[in-house]
């Protein structure tokens, strides 16, 4: 069977005016850090919720000359990220990487890498929920007028009744922050230990929310402060004595995982960021 | 069997695309100096005065125009009329629509002067602050590190300094003015002759460093 060469697409799948009107999107959204900025989502091959608002902004980001490398949940090799890379790879034809250090765009979800990223790399996440405001005011229109009043205090109404209920901010992921001491900011469901990488970061960070239309960017050396009490401050994931299974670090955010043995099994924890991982093994072998 | 097979970019979308990628790296780092590509597209009418515009701010300007959006012209300090040859030109190319400066979503300024003009146009407002005007204005040369504007704010470590020689005082000043009012503000790229491009978005505080070196505190 001859293989029908199908070349209707455009490079990077979507139209020129599409990638325009996101261009324009982002630069509004890098002008106003932390603001949520709407946008046409396209439709894409991919279905809403899956990761089009990244998708569709590194697909309006990417030239020829980009080295991208996509993760899900800090691994390269999940279904999301393997999907979402085949298919811009296919449109774009354009090196793909699983080595941070060696990227220039990152698409990601849920996490951020652990290796630090530099000043020529841009960083894009995909966004399920834009609005840290839903929690306490679902009506969206409420919420815009409520950001745009810089009127947080039903958020931290919402902070103080955690802590009277459960003894402590019981935020698991999702982290609010303000950022640039003006807009509250949903930081995606990254987990705590990377919310610190946002703040007076080197790199910029670019957030697409496909099913809810949104954009929002956090640029390079912008304070991002999360949420917090005196008494109670910001926490992060860390665990005094927390180790990797596999490559020995204490200083990574950790995952846990059951592995069945003969013994009937027992709780392991590991890197959530495979490449990280493995290059700290491959030089831990190198230097043995 | 279907292959999905990566139509490589026109000359255009490729242009389109690096363009948007120095306008952004120079959006979200105020005071970095970055070289904008050459324009494939040639023969631009001229300004009022009888001089050629300034292709490279023409050619950003109109990387992120289309059908959707709307557009506005100064030389010196005066509004260009819509139907003048460039605002056709451009306007023919991009479908974006020519339209009174208060109503412009991009605002291409070709002289330096024209900065006075920036209090005209759109500032967004506190329920969108992203509808505002992205003005792009020319001048005569950007140096890096140069000493006369000192920059602040999200994007710069510490703070940055840039030289803008051959802009009047009176146009430093319109550039200074209207300022930390964010969320609310214009965002601006500079482009010189060479084609450098300097952002400075409304989050930036711009001070003159000169006038602050003359008077230095306790004087």
């Amino acid at each position: 069977m001859s293989a029908n060469i199908d070349q209707l697409y455009n490079f990077a799948l979507l139209d020129e005016d599409a990638k325009r009107a996101i261009r324009r999107s982002l630069l509004k959204a890098v002008a106003l850090p932390g603001h949520l900025v709407p946008f046409a989502s396209r439709d894409l091959p991919i279905a809403r919720g899956w990761g089009t608002g990244g998708l569709q902004i590194t697909l309006a980001l990417v030239t020829p000359d980009d080295t991208l490398k996509v993760i899900d949940q800090g691994d390269d090799e999940s279904v999301n990220a393997v999907n979402l890379r085949r298919l811009i790879t296919r449109t774009t034809g354009i090196t793909t990487t699983v080595d941070t250090a060696a990227a220039t765009v990152i698409q990601t979800r849920h996490r951020i890498p652990e290796e630090p990223l530099r000043d020529d790399q841009i960083l894009v996440l995909q966004v399920p929920m834009a609005d840290p405001l839903r929690w306490v005011e679902p009506h969206l229109e409420r919420a815009t007028v409520m950001h745009g009043e810089a009127d947080y205090g039903k958020m931290w109404v919402y902070l103080y009744e955690s802590v009277v209920r459960a003894g402590d901010l019981r935020i698991a992921s999702q982290y609010p922050v303000i950022v640039n001491r003006r807009y509250l900011m949903d930081t995606t469901p990254i987990p705590r230990w990377d919310v610190p990488k946002l703040h007076m970061a080197e790199t910029l960070y670019l957030f697409g929310a496909g099913r809810e239309k949104r954009i929002y960017a956090v640029p390079p050396y912008t304070a991002v402060e999360p949420l917090q009490f005196e008494d109670y401050p910001f926490r992060t994931e860390y665990r005094p004595g927390q180790r990797c299974a596999r490559c020995g670090a204490e200083n990574a955010f950790l995952t846990t995982h059951f592995v069945a043995d003969a013994r009937g099994g027992r709780w392991e924890a590991t890197c959530s960021d495979a490449n990280y991982c493995a290059k700290r093994r491959a030089q831990a072998e190198a230097t043995a | 069997m279907t292959t999905i097979v990566a139509a490589p970019p026109t000359p255009l979308e490729l242009f389109n695309g690096r363009t948007f990628r120095v306008l952004l790296d120079c959006l979200a780092r105020p005071g970095r100096v970055g070289q904008l590509p050459v324009f494939p597209l040639a023969d631009l009418p001229r300004l009022p005065d009888g001089t050629p515009p300034n292709p490279t701010a023409v050619a950003a300007c109109m990387s992120l125009l289309d059908q959707t959006v709307s557009f506005a012209q100064a030389a010196g300090e005066t509004w260009m009329s819509v139907d003048h040859p460039l605002t056709r030109w451009i306007a023919l190319r991009s479908n974006a629509h020519p339209v009174a400066p208060e109503a412009a979503d991009f605002a291409l300024l070709h002289d330096p002067a024209g900065a006075v003009l920036l209090g005209a146009l759109k500032q967004g407002t506190l329920l969108c602050p992203e509808q505002s005007c992205t003005a792009f204005l020319c001048v005569p040369e950007i140096v890096a590190g140069g000493a006369m504007l000192r920059l602040t704010g999200p994007g710069i470590a510490g703070e940055a300094t840039v030289g803008l020689p051959g802009v009047a005082p009176t146009a430093l000043e319109a550039l200074i003015a209207r300022r930390g009012r964010f969320p609310l503000g214009i965002d601006i790229f500079l482009i010189d002759r060479r084609g450098y491009c300097l952002g400075l978005p409304r989050t930036t505080q711009v001070a003159q460093a000169c006038r602050l070196s003359a008077y230095p505190p306790g004087a």
